[in-house]
């Protein structure tokens, strides 16, 4: 027999059947087939006898006891009979106190006597509650799911399907409250919420007279959460897509290449024009770009004389580095027995005289520049017997135009005494003294200063144009070629040595540009590539999607799940294609998360947009088969 | 008690840029507790009856009632998950997905928690009578009448009262072809559920309470 037949035979309901199985009292044999519970005779006999027990208010460990043959029957409902009797006295005191409370009235009545006597009574607990105890504990233990009981009644209506529940309630003792406002039928029973349902039975052609009596089962079920916190739903959502990703692996594996191979191209994309950045930033290491102040007409054979304003813009320009300045001047060295004359030059750097730090030799290895001193010509100082550490004295002249501006002629500036303090192999002067006193004698002399040579480099060279602009400012010409007599001691032009390096930085900038210029495009392609790849997809799971339509799954879960299940591919592509680029040293880690950025969201949006249109198909038309 | 309502409903969709009428002034009732067989020959409109009762689309013309309510009017998503299944001839069980997995969705699509939800769902599937070995099995693993039963199971699980099945014994042999006509009595006549079953097998037909018969687009009452 099923546990419908007993359940009618005995007249316990399926929740107190298994619960009395689960406390030990019964134990059906399985079907082997389909796991249904399988009642014989003995077992109905045994759930009959403990229902009459139960009935009589055994407790259920007692009635294990009896039905295990660890107590027999008579001892036991021996037992039972003396607390029944212990009962029934206890009965009998509350019918007593009514009887007295009658008695007293109202007028006379000792409230807190009758209650001391009334709550001793309570101690003692009710008969036929313990069947209710039962179904209490046999819906604890079931969790409290599901009960159901049948009516003889025409049911059609939620009021009548509550009005079958109460009933059965008051019969079996539960604590029901009715739950108003709400189109099921909803109801309370021990605080938990129920759903009942009526199915309506068809009349049996044949089986007993009672059982064509009976015209529908009324099914109280508890009613599970249907509204998930947040966090459940979004864990179970992602248990849902991993486990879609997990079981289509031949796809996601496909995905994930096509993913890595984008994202790939991407990082040697961004890799190239970051290369190229960096070149252009450190273009100005490689290339030095330098720069010496010329006369206008570019003939330089004359020597040059550089007014006070563009010495002083090119001293006070911050984007020039070292400089190199020279003055012209003419010496006559003043012997015991004759005059020698000789060119010198005053500078602010041994480079200003095209000497390096080896060249010269010293009488002391100091290199301070400082004080009257001079380098002189080696073979000059040879040739006049002079020695290093030995005094010349000198007058000292500077150059300065005629009134035409034609020819320099010399101005006497001081008398002095050098001291030799090194030698060299010099080029065009024959005495090379410290700017800073050449200026000195200048100003001595009381004739105004002009560097005959500035020769300088630019420490940025970045910054080039901002000189050049700096520099038209301040008046300089370009150089122009030609020749001319008027004003070609004026050095006002100059002329910046930067070819090779414009050349070099406009070759970089334009391979950037033309790099920046298919950005949009390599964006572009990536979103093409989620739009195809999810297209490919979508093809071969439509009959997939049709079945979750037809189930009940709206437009927007199933969108949701399958546009979740692209992004997670295409962020574990964006993974592998980091781990590949970074081992072969592709780029960097912020041009990944830039590249991984840019790739997630073209190829997201290209991914929805297809989802978006293929999601617009005929649920019947693919469910037929039909297009 | 009437649960469905089908009133002067048609039907046409656009197939190859050709218009074709598949039900036309279609009018009947299904009530709750009994079989009933449509039948008729291929392309009379049967299934497209069956997709609109499912909610799948809305008809042309005319109006369905499910419990008294213009179906045009409900969320017919949820019509789906909370009152009507379908089961259809190719099973359509989700590939991927395992029998218990299968029983399971419909559940789950309720919010039901997982736990009640494998307890719900094996519980439908030992009422289809399949045995537990079953439960972990993937659907090409199982044979046709198998997956059938998988799919009423699932129909089941989703606790709705309107069962539709389209062609469920087309691609089963005779002796699947009793199991699960068993199955889908018992749900109309003890579980009190109004099965609608598309059939073009007569003798299948012959176990409804009602037979109506389709031709054209057309419904007819099927005089047995």
């Amino acid at each position: 027999m099923n546990t419908q037949q007993v359940e009618q035979m005995t007249g316990i309901s399926r929740q107190n059947i298994r619960y009395y199985e689960k406390e030990g009292l019964l134990s059906p044999k399985r079907d082997e087939g389909n796991g249904y519970r399988i009642y014989s005779r003995e077992d109905v006999e045994i759930l009959k006898r403990v229902k009459m027990l139960r009935m009589l208010g055994m407790q259920l460990d007692v009635i294990r006891s009896v039905l295990h043959g660890e107590e027999s029957l008579e001892e036991a409902v021996v037992r039972q009979r003396e607390r029944l009797l212990e009962h029934q006295k206890q009965l009998k005191a509350a019918a007593d106190m009514c009887e007295k409370i009658r008695r007293m009235g109202e007028k006379d009545l000792d409230v807190d006597a009758c209650l001391e006597q009334m709550e001793a009574m309570e101690r003692q607990g009710g008969m036929f509650a313990r069947f209710r105890d039962d179904y209490k504990k046999a819906a604890e233990w079931e969790d409290k799911k599901e009960f159901s009981f049948y009516v003889d009644a025409n049911i059609k209506t939620k009021e009548e399907i509550l009005r079958s529940v109460w009933e059965y309630g008051q019969t079996h003792g539960m604590e029901l409250q009715k739950v108003h406002g709400r189109e099921e039928a909803l109801f309370l029973a021990d605080g938990q919420m129920y759903r009942a349902a009526c199915l309506r039975l068809r009349p049996r052609e044949r089986g007993k007279e009672e059982e064509t009596k009976r015209r529908a089962l009324i099914v109280c079920r508890r009613c599970t959460r249907e509204k998930r916190t947040g966090r459940v739903r979004f864990l179970q959502a992602v248990h849902i897509v991993l486990r879609n990703i997990r079981r289509q692996k031949k796809r996601s594996a496909l995905q994930v290449l096509v993913c890595m191979a984008a994202v790939c191209f991407g990082m040697l994309y961004q890799d190239n024009i970051d290369g190229s950045r960096q070149q252009l930033a450190e273009l100005d290491e490689i290339y030095t770009v330098s720069g010496e102040v010329w006369n206008y007409n570019g003939s330089m054979n004359s020597g040059l004389r550089i007014a006070g304003k563009y010495a002083d813009a090119l001293r006070e320009s911050p984007y020039l580095g070292e400089m190199e300045e020279k003055v012209d001047l003419n010496a006559v060295l003043l012997g015991e027995q004759e005059e020698v004359p000789a060119q010198a030059a005053g500078i602010n750097c041994l480079a200003a005289g095209e000497l390096e730090p080896g060249d010269v030799t010293w009488e002391d290895e100091g290199e301070s520049l400082d004080g009257t001193w001079c380098v002189m010509d080696k073979t000059f100082m040879e040739k006049r017997g002079l020695e290093l550490g030995d005094q010349v004295t000198a007058e000292i002249s500077g150059y300065q135009e005629d009134e035409m501006a034609v020819v320099l002629l010399t101005v006497p500036l001081c008398t002095v005494k050098l001291e030799i303090a090194g030698y060299a192999d010099l080029a065009a002067e024959d005495v090379l003294c410290p700017l800073s006193e050449a200026r000195q004698w200048f100003d001595d002399g009381g004739v105004e200063y002009m560097p005959s040579r500035m020769r300088f480099e630019i420490k940025d060279a970045g910054k080039l144009n901002a000189f050049k602009k700096e520099m038209d400012e301040a008046g300089f010409m370009e150089v122009t070629a030609g020749f001319g007599a008027t004003g070609i001691y004026k050095g006002n032009a100059l002329v910046v040595d930067d070819r090779a390096y414009v050349e070099a930085a406009r070759s970089i900038e334009k391979n950037i540009r033309f790099l920046m210029a298919f950005y949009p495009l390599v964006l572009a392609l990536m979103m093409v590539t989620g739009y195809i790849v999810s297209c490919l997809v979508m093809q071969d799971r439509r009959m997939e999607l049709a079945v979750m339509r037809a189930l009940g799954t709206g437009r927007r879960r199933v969108f949701l799940q399958i546009f979740s299940e692209h992004v997670l591919m295409a962020a574990a592509g964006c993974a592998c294609g980091a781990l590949v680029c970074l081992a072969a040293g592709t780029g960097s880690p912020g041009a990944f998360f830039r590249v991984a950025g840019a790739f997630l969201l073209c190829y997201s949006a290209g991914a929805c947009v297809s989802l978006a249109v293929a999601g617009r198909f005929s649920v019947i038309a693919a469910l037929m088969g039909k297009e | 008690m009437e649960r469905i309502k089908v009133e002067d409903v048609s039907y046409s969709y656009i197939s190859k840029y050709q218009k074709i009428d598949a039900l036309r002034q279609v009018s009947c009732s299904f009530d709750e507790g009994k079989l009933y067989a449509v039948i008729g020959e291929s392309g009379s409109g049967k299934s497209t009856l069956l997709s609109l009762l499912a909610g799948l689309d809305l008809p042309s013309e005319g109006t369905i009632y499910i419990d008294g309510e213009d179906l045009a009017s409900m969320d017919r998503d949820a019509y789906r998950r909370d009152k009507a299944s379908v089961v259809y001839q190719s099973f359509h069980l989700f590939p991927l997905l395992t029998a218990l997995e299968n029983v399971m969705y419909p559940l789950e699509l309720k919010g039901v928690p997982g736990r009640e939800a494998r307890r719900r769902a094996m519980d439908c599937i030992a009422q289809a009578g399949l045995p537990e070995k079953i439960l972990r099995q993937y659907p090409k693993m199982m044979s046709g009448g198998e997956q059938q039963r998988v799919a009423i199971a699932r129909a089941l699980a989703a606790e709705g009262d309107i069962l539709l099945a389209d062609e469920p014994t087309g691609n089963l042999d005779t002796e699947n072809e009793e199991i699960i006509a068993g199955l889908l009595l018992e749900c109309a006549h003890e579980k009190g559920y109004t099965v609608v079953l598309v059939t073009h097998s007569l003798e299948l037909a012959r176990k409804a309470d009602v037979i109506y018969r389709m031709k054209d687009g057309r419904m007819m009452r099927y005089d047995r």
